[in-house]
């Protein structure tokens, strides 16, 4: 609708300098001024006709504009890009977090994996496992293993009441066989989880209880 | 002024200037200039009120105001030098007459010269350089 009544202002005002013209040439006083008169007429009805294109030529249309004109204005809304800073930063605490989460888990996993297997070997109990680890992507290694361990509690089924041995008082130098059979387990122990994760003896630290 | 006194103004002014021009002939030319210049002016009114309906009918079809200013100004110059032509031409200085059309023709160019510039301008913008 908007065009068609564009298009009738246009034809109006043609239509109405033409009659102008007309009507002018009949007041005009005499033959001298009329060519001049007319010429100039001529000239504003020819402007009047192609007014549409100096509008045209003076408005620099926007194509895309007009290509994306909606009736009702609806504006597409763009989300705002990021810069590449922000990525950047949200990428490395990504990367932060995720190491994070491997630490542990590997940890946990070592822990539970020390608590089954030293028991099932030394007939020892794993009282705690610490395992100090640093994971960063370039070098994960290993920090230090702290392991307290003690004797397995023998069962309440397994046991079994000995009779009450002569207990013979010597002075002796020698130290007690029960301590060197447990630093042995100890020392066994320590070099178990050695082979294992391939860890220097400062590394794996194993205490008795 | 209606068509009959101005019919019947011209009429008594002819024959004042036939009597006078005997004695007196410079009165015999001031008489008719000076009732030329009557007519003229009661004419302007009647003029006026055309004008006044033509930019009303302007308005309402929204012409652009450039097309009829220059248009009532092009009426305007045509009319008054040809009123100071027919005037020297009266006195009997055909040469001066012919200098005021002269410069009535050029005001008239004059107007039409920045819609001429516009034109030419469109059309060698549309054309391939």
């Amino acid at each position: 609708m908007r065009h068609i009544e564009w298009m009738g202002d246009w034809l109006k005002q043609i239509i109405l300098l033409v009659l102008v013209a007309t009507f002018l040439d009949m007041l005009l006083p005499s033959n001298a001024m009329e060519k001049y008169v007319k010429l100039v007429m001529g000239l504003l009805i020819l402007m009047a006709i192609l007014s549409p294109i100096f509008k045209l030529l003076s408005e620099n249309l926007n194509l895309t504009e007009l290509a994306f004109f909606d009736a009702n204005k609806a504006v597409v809304a763009v989300p705002e890009m990021k810069s590449l800073a922000d990525i950047n930063e949200q990428t490395n605490q990504l990367k932060k977090q995720q190491d994070q989460v491997i630490q542990q888990k590997t940890k946990q996993s070592m822990e539970t994996w020390m608590k089954k297997n030293i028991p099932d070997r030394f007939a020892m109990e794993v009282v705690s496992a610490d395992v100090v680890a640093q994971f960063t992507t370039e070098n994960p290694h290993i920090e230090k293993i702290h392991l307290v361990v003690r004797e397995k509690a023998i069962d309440a089924s397994a046991k079994q009441v000995k009779p009450v041995q002569e207990v013979s008082i010597l002075p002796s130098n020698e130290p007690t066989p029960t301590e060197s059979t447990s630093n042995e387990t100890g020392k066994k122990i320590q070099s178990f989880i050695q082979q294992t994760w391939n860890l220097t003896a400062e590394q794996v630290e194993v205490q008795l209880e | 002024m209606e068509i009959l006194q101005v019919v019947g103004l011209g009429l008594i002014t002819t024959i004042l200037i036939l009597v006078v021009k005997e004695q007196k002939p410079i009165f015999a030319f001031l008489l008719a200039t000076f009732v030329g210049i009557m007519i003229f002016l009661a004419l302007a009114g009647k003029i006026a009120d055309v004008i006044r309906i033509l930019e009303n009918l302007a308005t309402q079809a929204h012409v652009n105001n450039l097309f009829l200013e220059t248009i009532l100004k092009i009426i305007g110059i045509a009319y008054i030098a040809e009123f100071g032509a027919q005037v020297t031409r009266d006195a009997g200085q055909g040469s001066i007459a012919s200098k005021i059309e002269l410069a009535g023709k050029v005001l008239i160019m004059v107007m039409a010269i920045p819609i001429i510039t516009v034109i030419i301008e469109t059309i060698v913008s549309i054309l391939p350089t």
